[in-house]
């Protein structure tokens, strides 16, 4: 009976802990189907009050995703521009990872660990500190306001080395001897015996630096001036202050590529050892 | 997530993409489909005309005519009386000197002000630093140089009635009937000064129109007539002209008298007779306006849509209230402000203040 209780108590503070979690992303999604007047006549700012709490629509209508989609080309621009910048970084900063993760797990080479120990500093490093001989750098190299400035230094994640790394040690030497021996090359070798038994860390490293980059702000406000060039996640804020009817919509379409990719990497994600 | 849904999320992705893709692509073709394409016109300033029509028959004139000025006349001194008879040129009658002189200066000084009121507007233009400002100082001299253009023409028109010292002059040969001033009253504007011998062989027609026209039509303005004629068996229309000698107020309308000037007739024909029908048919011009505007671009006659154009070309409609102050069948003259920007005159589709358009050029 008491084992019982405990249970039930304890799925009543999961499901109420993930209703909490959940609940924004909910309200996002039923405001997004309300009309574009319903939601400005709720949320005009006021002195007088504050913003309306509206879960339901009290007119259920399509009004704001016709809008996004048809009557806003630019943000539709817009969401490629983030789409630009988000992919090179994950398809880079993965590729990098991994042959970085390789290296500093099965080769031998003068300091190794060093090196690796400084990989470790940069993880705890906050992003700040590094901005500004960043900004000096790219300045130099005359790539301000380009989406260069922030591909190039987002490429390189010592997070993403860390994190290989971890997975690549659970690797077997022997197998790694066996191809050897076989007469299998180091790329064969990488790409035909480590990556497949390492899938659940790429799929993890895909997902979050995705949604890391998908969700870039600071750089971008740093790097670009020119606002046709701002990826949604900048330009999403603009929104909010102008176009307040639709930005329900914007945040919903926002939301789907991160939800897709987690969605298809999540069984690797759930197996995965972190 | 079951590996048999990995296929279903990625049609849905590849779905997601494509949407999206096709949407950005032909966002301009869905832009031209989907945003109201409108037509623009200017406004400016101008007059209005308004036609009048109206048929009438050729009437015998009185014996004598009345001369009638439409100004009040305060009476100086009086050189005609009955019987006398005036060579053109001759004094007749003379305006008060002094208030003579002084409606003469007011008319000038009106003149002088408004000229000065242009220069500082002008100035005022060209020194502003703001769009806004520019536009508003704009506005602003384009109607004080309309109003600087009538005050001119009204005091040009007081200056030849009258000769250096107030006297009126005849302006042909005549035998005066009977003199109704007397020196030291007014004779108010639209009365008779005196009545002079008619030219009894001329042909004088009578038509009334509602006040408003009544107003415009200015005594020793042409109008234009048509004239029906029977010509080789068909009846015929010739033009010709009459000036309006005489205006009489009506209780619901005035009563215009003209005298026939000319007809252009052909080889054969003659010219109309007592009783042979008239058609008047001309365009009487209103005062100048500062701003007129076509009545299509009026909406419930109290707004009217500006087009504006952002940084990057796209163009917007704002709704921006009107007075109409006077108006024809196609234009009306109205107070507004941002008078020099285009306006909406004819769109696809119903507007809305701050709406995105395409302007069909």
């Amino acid at each position: 009976m008491k084992k019982r209780v405990i249970i039930v108590l304890k799925y009543m503070a999961l499901v109420i802990i993930a209703g909490l979690f959940l609940l924004p992303i909910l309200y996002m999604v039923m405001n997004s189907f309300m009309p574009t007047k319903e939601i400005t006549e709720a949320y005009a700012s006021s002195a007088d009050h504050y913003a309306n709490f509206h879960l339901i629509p009290d007119q259920f209508s399509l009004e704001q995703y016709y809008q996004a989609f048809l009557r806003r080309p630019q943000f539709l621009k817009l969401f490629w521009n983030s789409v630009l910048i988000t992919v090179p970084i994950v398809l880079i900063q993965c590729l990098i990872s991994i042959f970085a993760a390789f290296a500093f797990t099965k080769f031998e080479f003068p300091l190794r660990d060093a090196l690796f120990f400084i990989f470790i500093i940069l993880l705890i490093l906050p992003s700040w500190v590094t901005m500004v001989p960043n900004y000096m750098m790219i300045q130099k190299l005359g790539l301000m306001d380009t989406v260069w400035s922030l591909i190039l230094p987002s490429s390189f994640s010592a997070f993403g080395v860390c994190l290989l790394r971890q997975y690549m040690r659970y690797v077997p030497d022997e197998t790694i001897e066996a191809a050897r021996m076989e007469g299998a090359g180091i790329f064969k070798i990488l790409f035909r015996i480590v990556l497949p038994q390492v899938k659940g860390g790429i799929a993890s490293l895909m997902i979050l630096s995705f949604i890391d980059n998908w969700n870039m702000v600071e750089q971008v406000i740093v790097y670009i001036s020119d606002k046709d060039k701002y990826p949604l996640s900048v330009a999403l804020s603009e929104y909010a202050g102008t176009d307040t009817g639709i930005i329900f919509a914007c945040g919903v379409i926002f939301m789907i590529p991160a939800l897709l990719i987690f969605l298809y990497h999540s069984k690797e994600f759930k197996n995965a050892r972190v | 997530m079951k590996s048999s849904l990995k296929p279903t999320i990625i049609k849905i992705s590849i779905v997601f993409v494509l949407i999206v893709a096709l949407m950005t692509y032909f966002s301009g073709q869905i832009d031209n489909y989907l945003l109201p394409h409108v037509t623009k016109t200017l406004g400016g300033d101008g007059t209005l005309k308004y036609r009048l029509r109206v048929d009438t028959v050729v009437e015998q004139p009185p014996e004598s005519k009345a001369y009638v000025l439409t100004i009040d006349f305060p009476v100086g001194d009086i050189a005609v009386s009955e019987g006398t008879f005036v060579s053109k040129g001759e004094r007749m009658l003379q305006y008060e000197p002094q208030a003579f002189a002084k409606a003469k200066k007011a008319l000038n000084d009106n003149v002088k002000s408004l000229e000065k009121d242009q220069q500082k507007l002008y100035t005022e233009y060209t020194l502003a630093k703001t769009k806004l400002a520019a536009q508003s100082a704009l506005d602003k001299l384009m109607q004080t140089h309309a109003q600087l253009e009538a005050a001119q023409e009204t005091y040009d028109t007081f200056v030849a009635r009258f000769d250096s010292e107030g006297w009126i002059l005849a302006g042909k040969d005549m035998e005066i009937a009977s003199v109704s001033a007397e020196i030291g009253s007014t004779v108010y504007s639209g009365n008779a000064l005196f009545y002079y011998a008619a030219d009894t062989t001329a042909l004088q027609i009578r038509f009334t129109c509602d006040r408003s026209l009544g107003e415009l039509a200015m005594i020793g303005s042409e109008v234009t007539i048509q004239v029906p004629l029977i010509s080789n068996g068909e009846t015929v229309l010739r033009k010709g002209t009459a000036t309006i000698i005489e205006k009489k107020n009506l209780e619901n309308g005035v009563e215009c008298t003209a005298e026939i000037k000319n007809v252009r007739l052909q080889e054969g024909e003659k010219m109309p007779t007592y009783g042979d029908k008239i058609i008047v048919e001309t365009d009487f011009e209103s005062q100048q306006y500062g701003h007129i505007v076509m009545k299509s671009a009026i909406h419930d006659d109290s707004y009217v849509y500006v087009i504006t154009k952002d940084e990057d070309e796209k163009r917007y409609v704002y709704a921006v209230p009107v007075t109409i102050i006077a108006e024809n069948d196609f234009y009306a003259a109205v107070d507004m402000t941002a008078e020099s920007l285009p306006l909406v005159m004819t769109s696809s589709k119903e507007l809305e203040d701050g709406q995105r358009v395409i302007v069909d050029d």
